[in-house]
């Protein structure tokens, strides 16, 4: 892969992840997958940052997790965000904003 | 009840938390699934692409239990959770978990028995009351010796440091009557204040009190615990009620309770100190051994002051005897142990040493184990587990492995302890108090942590280095290992140091005791028997009616059948003790000042005694019947004795005076070999030999009347233990026999210490051997699996199996090398330390250290034979596709 990769900001997982399942339920690997798509290639979350993760916001209840079957009939585990979580992801991009500005503002300074 | 419910609770929670651990892995397979799918999809062939979804995944159940952990959060005791997850590790590997556990258990095991030896005998306070304020009181001229009568009661009168000053002279006494055959009993006279200075009240009746001091006051006894339990049944109405000590009727006032009796050798029954006129005068006779307590806020120096002042005034009073002798005081506690303290703590360091390399093999176990559970690592890295979490969890691994070892430890030192106290030297004081208490468990449970810390703090820093988990991503199984090898190969070189200092102390035993058996000691041991017995002085009371008794016994004892020659003797060889006696040498003038007067150890034979042991006489004659009580005083000296006093003359014919109180002058007779009458280590000690018809009633009050028959025999001499019994009874029914021993059995009780110190540090060092080579195997054998590619690739460039064998072993011989230097430097260190349980053997011993170090090069070498060998089997073509 010759795509250069953004490393990670620490607490912006939760923020990816939130995102990702704002498009409609998907399964671990599918997150994965839809955070590759959206960030154009460029961020690549590995399983072992992103069960724990998800478990720890399901523990906090931002998300729901059922088992169902994807379009190739193969059972896997279908993560959903709650009512709870679409505020959160909203609290969470407002953050975002206001330090991707503030980052900016830095920048300009000098 | 509510236990009922807790355990419900805890059942539910275990299948859920199992639910949930299946839970985490449908859905870690689900993702490999899914994963797998979409490779294909990108055109990947389906193993690849099965491969590279895995790739990062490892052990799927595994995984799912780490993932578990971070999942678990803080909703479970994470140190609880690192616990289980440590104990069910230990469980997929029970054969590592074996092998490490027996390890530690014989660590922490033969540890935890050492100290509880070292506590019970050495560390644990004295059982009485405030035993900080007791001290013992001693004369001091040079050394150390016990109170004279008259210098005890003048410094008791006038001593304002102590509350009281007790003074003990020890005995034995001849017990008959009730309770059984008569018997023998080592006995001690004590002062009235004895008891209440200690501080120990009595178990039944009464202790002894002033008016029980006096002499020619009634006669009373108090019985120890165990006389009073195996004689008299623990009847406490014995209490009351007159038993015949000494053919003499006294009344049992009192029974002491079991921690009054530090030693199996101790006094069994206490009677009044009753101090004769003629003791009251002796100024030269020191037998009273003194102890004081403290006045409240009094210290030992402030004590040691006063004492020296009242020694002072008493060199004054009584200028001959007690010129230049002075006082001093020691804590009473110290007295007691100070014997023994360096004894203990030697084996306490080597019995350390053999934990040390426990740990260290287990140490290079662990590590072996995380380079095989280094995927496992790096996938708890993965999953969030920082660094510190990960270490931490391999620290509370070590700890389970540590206990579980301590646990299986304690059964061990239960074992060793139950053993020590039976071969042990009984005159070790507190010997059979000693057990695995309370005390021993913390201490063991504190060993096995700070030894789990020691074995496993490595391994887990090592497995949890960043770097480490980045090249296991690469899956280079022997890249990251260089740094490892070099942890393996130190624990190695410590191995090796730490047995050979151990083997270098044994050795240094063995030589002790080899040189031991060799000690010229004067006769010929081989068929000898000795028993012992004491005439009571109520049928006894005259010298004539003793001597004629062991004159008879001797006669009759020789015609016995089996016995070839029979004598009876006031010491027979390393039975160690005499009366010392001070003399003066006919036309010499008396020297001024004590310490040069003429002293020596005063002992009567019967005629035959010299012919029975078979010492040489070199000059002169031996004694014969002929040598009477009414004809002239005569004796024989021994070697050391007429080089001493008479070093330019011959000493036949020279006479001198006792300080006893016989009217005329001794003619000495004949010159003996010196014998090692008190110890086989001993130095000859001046010794004079009278006949026994010639002993005064002065000597036989201070022999207490007791002798010892010797019988050479035809044949074994234990048979003829028999036959002294049966000529004793003959004589006298009433008389108790004791101390039956063949002189061999003496000459094994005369190396008992250093048989048992040899034992004991021997069979430590037999461990530290044993465990040192499986050591240098173990790492060895990882060290090449490790090389196999390196092998490999040497191997397929031509080299032949002999130069690939020759590598390894050099490599081991290398580690060897260096951890013989450094063990022989640390063994010249430390085996100083037990130079005083060494015998005609310097610490340094050259002989000793060549001779160990060779062995354990030449065992480390064979350890090494066994990998080095595997490695010229390794199939070049594998070993590189290994990779």
């Amino acid at each position: 892969m010759n795509t250069p990769k953004a490393d990670l900001l620490q607490g912006t997982l939760d923020l990816l992840i939130l995102k990702a399942l704002s498009l409609g339920q998907l399964h671990g690997y599918g997150v994965i997958q839809r955070i590759r798509q959206m960030s154009g290639e460029m961020l690549f979350v590995e399983q072992g940052a992103l069960y724990p993760a998800l478990y720890r916001i399901e523990g906090k209840g931002w998300v729901s997790a059922k088992w169902g079957v994807n379009e190739t009939g193969r059972r896997a585990k279908f993560y959903r965000l709650t009512t709870a979580g679409r505020k959160q992801l909203s609290v969470e991009e407002k953050s975002w904003d206001r330090l991707a500005l503030a980052i900016a503002k830095v920048r300009q300074s000098t | 009840m509510t236990r009922l419910i807790k355990l419900g609770a805890h059942l539910r929670r275990l299948l859920r938390r199992e639910a949930t651990i299946d839970e985490i892995e449908q859905e870690m397979r689900s993702h490999v699934d899914l994963m797998t799918e979409a490779n294909i999809a990108r055109g990947m062939d389906p193993n690849a692409a099965r491969e590279d979804a895995l790739r990062g995944f490892g052990d799927l159940t595994r995984m799912s239990e780490l993932a578990y952990d971070v999942r678990a959060g803080g909703r479970m005791e994470p140190m609880f959770q690192d616990l289980r997850f440590g104990v069910r590790t230990l469980f997929r590997n029970p054969g590592f978990a074996t092998v490490a556990i027996l390890t530690l258990a014989l660590g922490t095991g033969a540890t935890s028995a050492i100290f509880s030896l070292v506590y019970g005998v050495v560390l644990r306070p004295l059982p009485y009351h405030e035993p900080d304020r007791l001290l013992s009181v001693f004369e001091h001229r040079g050394f150390n010796m016990s109170l004279t009568a008259p210098d005890y009661l003048d410094w008791r009168a006038a001593t304002t440091s102590f509350e009281q000053l007790a003074a003990v002279a020890t005995t034995t006494a001849n017990l008959t009557g009730r309770g059984g055959e008569p018997e023998r009993v080592i006995a001690a006279r004590v002062s009235g204040n004895y008891f209440d200075t200690l501080g120990v009240p009595p178990a039944h009746g009464r202790g002894f009190g002033w008016s029980d001091e006096p002499y020619g006051a009634p006669r009373v006894v108090v019985l120890g615990d165990g006389l009073w339990r195996r004689r008299f049944a623990a009847d406490p109405s014995v209490v009351g009620q007159t038993i015949a000590i000494n053919g003499e009727p006294h009344v049992v006032v009192g029974v002491m309770p079991p921690q009054l009796t530090l030693r199996s050798t101790a006094a069994q029954l206490w009677l009044p100190l009753n101090l004769t006129p003629r003791e009251v005068n002796s100024p030269g006779a020191r037998f009273l051994a003194t102890t004081g307590r403290l006045r409240r806020g009094i210290t030992a120096a402030q004590a040691q002051a006063e004492l020296a002042e009242l020694a002072r005034r008493t060199e004054k009073v009584r200028p001959h005897s007690n010129t230049d002798v002075t006082a001093r005081v020691q804590s009473l506690h110290e007295a007691v142990v100070s014997q023994v303290r360096d004894s203990a703590l030697i084996l306490l360091v080597a019995v350390s040493f053999v934990l040390l390399i426990a740990c260290a093999n287990v140490a290079n176990l662990l590590l072996a184990r995380a380079t095989r559970r280094q995927a496992e690592m790096s996938v708890r890295a993965a999953l969030g587990a920082s660094r510190p979490r990960i270490a931490r969890q391999l620290l509370i691994e070590s700890a389970v492995i540590g206990l579980a070892g301590a646990v299986a430890g304690l059964a061990l030192a239960y074992v060793m302890v139950a053993i020590l106290r039976d071969v042990l030297p009984q005159e070790i004081p507190r010997l059979q108090q000693i057990r695995v208490d309370t005390v021993v468990l913390g201490f063991t449970l504190a060993v096995s942590l700070v030894a789990s810390l020691l074995f496993g703090v490595a391994p887990a820093l090592r497995a949890s280095r960043p770097e480490l988990q980045q090249a296991l991503r690469d899956e280079s199984r022997s890249s990251g290992s260089l740094r490892r090898r070099r942890l393996s190969s130190s624990i190695v070189i410590g191995e090796i140091a730490l047995a050979l200092v151990l083997l270098v102390a044994a050795g240094l035993l063995l030589r002790s005791f080899v040189r031991l058996q060799r000690v010229d000691m004067g006769f010929d041991p081989a068929n000898l028997i000795t028993a012992r017995m004491s005439l009571p002085e109520a049928r006894y009371g005259r010298a004539v009616d003793v001597a004629t008794f062991y004159q008879e016994l001797a006669t009759n004892l020789g015609q016995q059948p089996g016995v070839t020659t029979a004598a009876v003797a006031s010491t027979v060889p390393l039975t160690g003790s005499g009366i010392s006696i001070s003399m003066t040498i006919e036309g010499r003038p008396q020297p001024t000042r004590t310490e040069e007067t003429p002293n020596v150890f005063l002992r009567f034979v019967s005629a035959d005694y010299f012919r029975t042991l078979g010492v040489r006489i070199p000059r002169g004659r031996a004694f014969s019947s002929t040598d009477r009580e009414n004809t002239p005083a005569v004796a024989i000296v021994n070697e050391t004795t007429a080089k001493r006093y008479w070093p330019d003359q011959d000493p036949l014919g020279q006479r001198f005076r006792l300080d006893d109180d016989r009217d005329g002058v001794v003619e000495i007779v004949g010159v003996v070999a010196d014998v090692k009458h008190f110890s086989l280590t001993e130095s000859p000690a001046r010794e004079v030999f009278m006949p026994l018809p010639q002993a005064t009633q002065l000597h036989w009050q201070w022999m207490q009347r007791t002798m010892i028959a010797l019988a050479r025999t035809s044949g074994e001499p234990d048979s003829a233990g028999g036959t002294i019994r049966q000529v004793v009874r003959m004589l006298d029914d009433q008389l108790p026999l004791y101390s039956l021993r063949s002189m061999e059995q003496l000459r094994t009780e005369a190396t008992g210490s250093l048989r048992v110190g040899l034992a004991l540090v021997g069979g430590f060092a037999t461990v530290a051997l044993l465990l040192a080579s499986i050591g240098v195997y173990g790492v060895m054998a990882v060290m090449v699996a490790g090389r196999s590619r390196e092998i490999g690739i040497r191997l397929a460039l031509g080299a032949g199996s002999r130069d690939v064998r020759g590598m390894i072993l050099r490599d081991g011989a290398a580690l060897t090398a260096v951890g013989v230097v450094i063990g022989t430097i640390a063994a010249l260190a430390l085996t100083r330390m037990m130079e005083a349980m060494l015998f005609e053997t310097p610490a340094t011993d050259p002989l000793t250290l060549s001779a160990v170090a060779t062995g354990i090069a030449i065992a480390a070498m064979l350890a090494c034979w066994v990998p080095a060998r595997r490695s010229t089997r390794v199939d070049p073509v594998i070993a590189l596709r290994a990779e």
